[in-house]
């Protein structure tokens, strides 16, 4: 696999250099703004690239406009970008084409070496990672607050997990239960917040649920 | 005789007189008129000063010029005087400047009109029919003050420093207070033309007096008046003369009731209105504090800066190297080794960018030692040499405080970056009432308030402190920049 960096540190992109080469990943270029990213892009035409939001000139969110170009020009390009903060706006923008093969975190993540390594697979392998940040934010601030209180604390927890994008198999690992446990959670949330039964399809699970919590 | 038609026709002032008395005829020679009057010269002022002693304590030889002076030349001193001159030739030239300005006005004000409602273009025009007027009531009250009348000028528009050519027109579009300035220009033409009617009315029957007296045998022809024949006997033409001597003494005073009323226009329209102080102060306060908000919005978002590009990724990297470190722990030590102690380092340098940082936010020793002791570390880290020398009577209020030691940080960081300067001075003077900063430096020059430069923040903050920023910086050196602080008493 191959991947292109963005980030204006460049310390940050040597960190990340080699946090990808632990992974097995071969990093093709590293650049430091949103137009040398896009000419990288072209040039390389990497399976994912690693996107810093915020990247001179302006140093507002020229890395989201980026990602959201490179989503149009190169649709089979991986994006993962990274932020030091998390909007669920951002995030609603970047994932309102479509939800393959997109991430978005917050950049302090890379710290968790394996689990850095694990979402940049998972959105190499077509899924969606959305920051646990992110997905806290549209918790707090969704208009559909009424059928959420009809969770339970574990379902939330799960319907949390499935935001951020996760598998079964993940979610099961992560709150130590069966996974039999987390398919009876996870269709119990359907039913509840009148949701389409759960489609094995992951990224378009994570859509459903993302829309339902910002709608 | 000679002292009572002395004291008749020059001596009496009418009461609450505006214009400064004639000068007494004995003081006539060193006296031309309009010299005596310095620039500047309040009317009250000026009438103090020359007011007449007492005949009693005149100098003996003065009084034995006055006695012996005659009526005649009287009269002739007087109306000839070079005071009267000027007040009539005032007459000649208000009416001409009166005539040109109010055009002048006319042509703006209907341009400001019809511009009204264009956006932008609107806001142009007013602004320069009122920059206009403000020069042409420049001019009217140094006409007014050769007069002896001294008028105060109105506070115009001050634009803070660095201000967008859109912001200038803007704040001189805020200034309705000035529109006093057009008015007089349309007030003055008909006034000004009155005023210079009754002058010639006057003239003309004095000469008319005179030619009836003169007794003409044939019609004389005076600018399309027939006159005469007549044939006055004795009694009528010392009648007569007398009428046009006493119109002809009388001048002087009508003169200067003239220019009283022209200077009375002028003073109720081209000074200072108390709505208007009151309006410049409110707009200049309303800006003071406009700037304050942005100079703190502006620090704010520095500081957000230099945490989000010093610090975050400084941290974030920390991080990683270390758990980096952590999954190579049990399959490679040695190399685990190398990241930790990469990690080491990277949290020192973290540490000192973290003081930097907080020193540039706000220096903790400013508030516990003083300005003096907060700049000896400020300048001891500048690779340039700079001498600080800080003479305060007393410690200045924080904020000004504060403000003071940013100027001299923002203007040292600039010596440092830009100046390529070899030395450079800190002067920090305060006596209780104002606080002086002064920073000097040989370099290259050319520095200025731009928008958005730090210095333009910095002249926004000392603005909001009502103080004033001053940045003189030609081409080629050298540079110096100069804050004003006033301090509350």
């Amino acid at each position: 696999m191959r991947a292109v960096i963005a980030d204006d540190s460049v310390l940050l992109r040597e960190g990340i250099t080699r946090l990808l080469g632990e992974g097995g990943v071969a990093v093709s270029a590293a650049v430091g703004d949103a137009a040398a990213l896009l000419a990288a892009i072209a040039e390389h035409r990497p399976d994912l690239a690693i996107i810093d939001v915020r990247m001179p000139p302006g140093h507002r969110d020229e890395g989201l406009r980026a990602a959201i170009e490179i989503r149009r020009r190169w649709p089979d390009v991986a994006l993962l970008v990274l932020s030091q903060f998390v909007e669920e706006r951002y995030a609603t923008e970047l994932l309102s084409g479509e939800s393959r093969s997109v991430g978005y975190l917050l950049k302090d993540r890379i710290a968790d070496v394996d689990e850095f390594i694990e979402a940049v697979q998972r959105v190499a392998d077509g899924g969606t990672v959305i920051d646990p940040e992110v997905v806290r934010q549209l918790l707090a601030r969704t208009h559909q607050a009424d059928p959420l209180s009809r969770l339970t604390r574990r379902e939330r927890e799960v319907l949390s997990l499935m935001a951020e994008g996760r598998s079964n198999t993940s979610i099961a690992r992560s709150i130590s239960v069966s996974m039999g446990a987390v398919e009876k959670h996870v269709a119990s949330i359907f039913a509840k917040l009148d949701l389409a039964p759960d489609d094995e399809q992951r990224q378009r699970r994570v859509m459903a649920v993302l829309r339902y919590l910002n709608s | 005789m000679g002292r009572t038609a002395e004291s008749a026709l020059v001596l009496a002032p009418p009461p609450g007189v505006l214009l400064a008395p004639e000068p007494d005829p004995r003081q006539m020679r060193n006296v031309d008129g309009v010299g005596s009057a310095s620039p500047g010269d309040g009317m009250h002022g000026g009438a103090a000063r020359r007011a007449f002693p007492a005949p009693a304590s005149l100098p003996r030889r003065a009084r034995a010029l006055g006695t012996r002076a005659r009526p005649i030349g009287v009269l002739v001193r007087t109306v000839a005087s070079g005071r009267t001159w000027i007040a009539t030739a005032n007459l000649l030239v208000s009416l001409t400047a009166g005539a040109l300005f109010a055009a002048g006005t006319a042509i703006a004000l209907f341009l400001s009109l019809t511009t009204a409602w264009i956006l932008g273009l609107g806001v142009l025009v007013r602004a320069q029919t009122l920059r206009m007027t403000a020069w042409m009531a420049s001019v009217d009250r140094w006409r007014l003050r050769r007069l002896g009348f001294t008028i105060d000028a109105p506070a115009l528009p001050q634009p803070p420093p660095g201000a967008s050519l859109r912001q200038r027109q803007l704040s001189w579009g805020r200034a309705g207070w000035l529109w006093r300035l057009p008015a007089y220009q349309l007030i003055r033409l008909p006034l000004a033309g009155a005023l210079a009617f009754v002058a010639m009315s006057w003239w003309w029957l004095v000469i008319i007096c005179l030619v009836l007296a003169a007794g003409p045998t044939r019609p004389v022809s005076l600018i399309g008046w027939q006159i005469g024949p007549v044939s006055p006997d004795a009694g009528q033409v010392l009648l007569l003369v007398l009428a046009a001597l006493a119109g002809a003494a009388a001048w002087p005073a009508l003169a200067r009731a003239l220019v009283r009323a022209d200077a009375f226009a002028g003073r109720a329209l081209l000074g200072p209105s108390r709505t208007g102080e009151l309006a410049a102060e409110v707009s200049r306060l309303s800006e003071a504090r406009a700037l304050a908000v942005q100079s703190a919005e502006a620090e704010r978002r520095r500081i957000e800066r230099d945490l989000h590009d010093g610090l975050q990724p400084r941290l974030v990297s920390l991080a990683l190297d270390l758990g980096l470190a952590r999954s190579r722990l049990d399959r490679d030590p040695a190399g685990a080794r190398s990241m930790v102690e990469r990690a080491h380092s990277e949290a020192k340098q973290t540490a000192e960018d973290l003081r930097n940082l907080v020193r540039g936010i706000h220096p903790a020793v400013l508030d516990e030692r003083g300005l003096d002791a907060a700049l000896s570390a400020l300048v001891a880290s500048c690779p340039v040499r700079v001498s600080v020398d800080v003479r305060l009577a007393s410690r200045p209020d924080p904020a000004r405080e504060s403000t003071a030691y940013y100027v001299v940080a923002e203007a040292v960081t600039n010596v440092t970056k830009h100046s390529s300067a070899s030395t450079a001075s800190v002067c920090i003077s305060g006596d209780g009432r104002t606080l002086r900063v002064l920073v000097e430096d040989d370099g290259r020059g050319g520095a200025r308030l731009e928008p958005g430069g730090g210095l333009t923040g910095l002249a926004a903050r000392v603005a909001s402190l009502d103080g004033t920023l001053t940045c003189t910086s030609p081409p080629g050196g050298p540079t110096r920049i100069e804050a004003v602080i006033p301090c509350a008493p």
